[in-house]
């Protein structure tokens, strides 16, 4: 399909009315063009009007999905989760240290973060969705530097919350070692995801009053609690 | 914030909507989904009071059968439950996302093998009923006054198009075979009748999205 049979196509998918082939081709789409995503938003709040009932769910249905909830409760993982203090050689260390404190996996959750373990680059399509953040007017570019100020990297974060760590500034580290990016959200400390020894695009999402970025260097896999100092950090304007 | 989980530990047994609404009322749906976040049951108690009868009615009348609709909204719910972080409160409201979940579920099960033999079955058992008749039935719904009136000023082409698409679970191919139509013609009927339907919605003042 061309651009104008995925075009056409948006309302068809809002309402669930097409292939699962094309469906997949329209996915794709939408994750390049924020434009389509609103269109399909836009098409699936009027199927909500369309779908509205008055009508009451059985008075059992709750209590069997209660019976259920302990069961399927997700457990946090290591990829959500706060830092604790840091070496103080750093110079945002000491303001991460009593943020950390209260920081906590739960915490994480609630910001609504998902972190991303070792998830590669996914092609050109993250490397478009991020060229497209960059040219948004409203998207927020950080810089990620040393003490010394030597660049290391770039993150974008667009006005939805859709992140992407440009990586490929970054030395390649051992391959025992892992890049993890950490965010201060909403003053707690957590983890926005674990991108490998050497990343390239890197895309996450946040949600929340991002205001600092910083990258370290943790085991293979990345860490539930970072004692490591930061590589690169970045202030979020 | 009040939170559940400050009253101890109880089993899920515990948590029953009565017990807990008084909790979560007050908050936002987008509150809501936070504290579900944090595994508040009260909390998604409470989304299930606002958004369950409007998931169940849609899964209902897609599916037919109370049985499938039930699992759908349980899926659905649990689905929330396990993975809150995707409903984001900047993309729609609570209950569009809730419907989104509902509807694409249930037309997978609609298109599933099983869901056609168990639909095949109660079709031979009901016969006399005469099936769904998505001309006559697929509107008699509890929609406002204003969202009905709203749909009927649709063109016929789109109305139909997007009835048997959303309510019928067909895919646009199909409802271009029902109704004689090239395929192109079918998808821009669709596409152009929501544009269509949400102008006239907004012209009515009617918030949309739907939200508690």
């Amino acid at each position: 399909m061309d651009r104008n049979d995925v075009e056409e196509l948006l309302g068809a998918y809002a309402l669930d009315a097409v292939d699962a082939d094309e469906r997949a081709e329209i996915e794709r789409y939408l994750e390049v063009n924020p434009r389509a995503r609103d269109e399909v938003r836009q098409h699936r709040e009027v199927a909500t009007m369309l779908a509205f009932s008055g009508a009451a769910a059985p008075a059992d249905l709750w209590d069997r999905i209660a019976d259920q909830l302990d069961e399927r409760a997700p457990r946090p993982g290591p990829e959500l989760a706060k830092v604790l203090p840091m070496s103080g050689r750093r110079r945002w260390s000491a303001r991460l240290a009593p943020l950390a404190a209260v920081a906590a996996v739960a915490a994480a959750l609630t910001l609504g973060v998902v972190a991303l373990t070792n998830r590669s680059s996914g092609g050109s399509a993250i490397e478009r969705a991020a060229a497209i953040a960059r040219d948004d007017r409203d998207s927020k570019v950080v810089a990620l530097t040393t003490d010394d100020g030597a660049m290391g990297g770039e993150v974008i974060v667009d006005a939805d919350g859709h992140g992407y760590l440009l990586g490929t500034g970054l030395p390649e580290v051992g391959s025992d070692r892992t890049y993890q990016l950490w965010g201060v959200v909403n003053d707690e400390v957590i983890s926005l995801g674990v991108f490998g020894n050497h990343p390239e695009t890197e895309p996450f999402t946040v949600a929340g009053d991002l205001t600092k970025l910083v990258l370290t260097v943790e085991e293979r896999g990345g860490v539930a609690v970072s004692e490591q100092p930061a590589a690169y950090a970045g202030d979020v304007a | 914030m009040h939170e559940i989980s400050g009253h101890g530990d109880p089993t899920p047994s515990q948590f029953r909507i009565d017990d807990v609404r008084e909790n979560y009322t007050a908050h936002s749906d987008a509150a809501l989904v936070i504290a579900i976040a944090r595994y508040r049951q009260g909390a998604l108690a409470e989304a299930y009071r606002r958004h369950a009868g409007a998931v169940f009615g849609l899964a209902k009348r897609l599916l037919g059968q109370q049985a499938l609709a039930e699992e759908v909204v349980q899926e659905v719910f649990l689905r929330l439950w396990n993975h809150s972080e995707r409903f984001d409160p900047e993309r729609g409201s609570l209950r569009s996302f809730l419907l989104a979940h509902t509807h694409g579920r249930a037309v997978d099960m609609l298109r599933s093998d099983v869901a056609r033999r168990k639909r095949e079955d109660r079709d031979h058992r009901q016969t006399a009923t005469g099936g769904y008749d998505v001309d006559h039935q697929v509107w008699d719904m509890a929609v406002s006054d204003h969202v009905r009136q709203a749909v009927m000023h649709l063109p016929d082409g789109e109305r139909k198009a997007i009835e048997l698409a959303y309510f019928g679970g067909k895919t646009y191919r199909e409802v271009a075979s029902d109704l004689g139509e090239p395929e192109g013609t079918i998808k821009g009927r669709i596409r152009s009748g929501l544009k269509r339907l949400r102008v006239e919605l907004v012209d009515a003042g009617i918030e949309i999205g739907g939200g508690a």
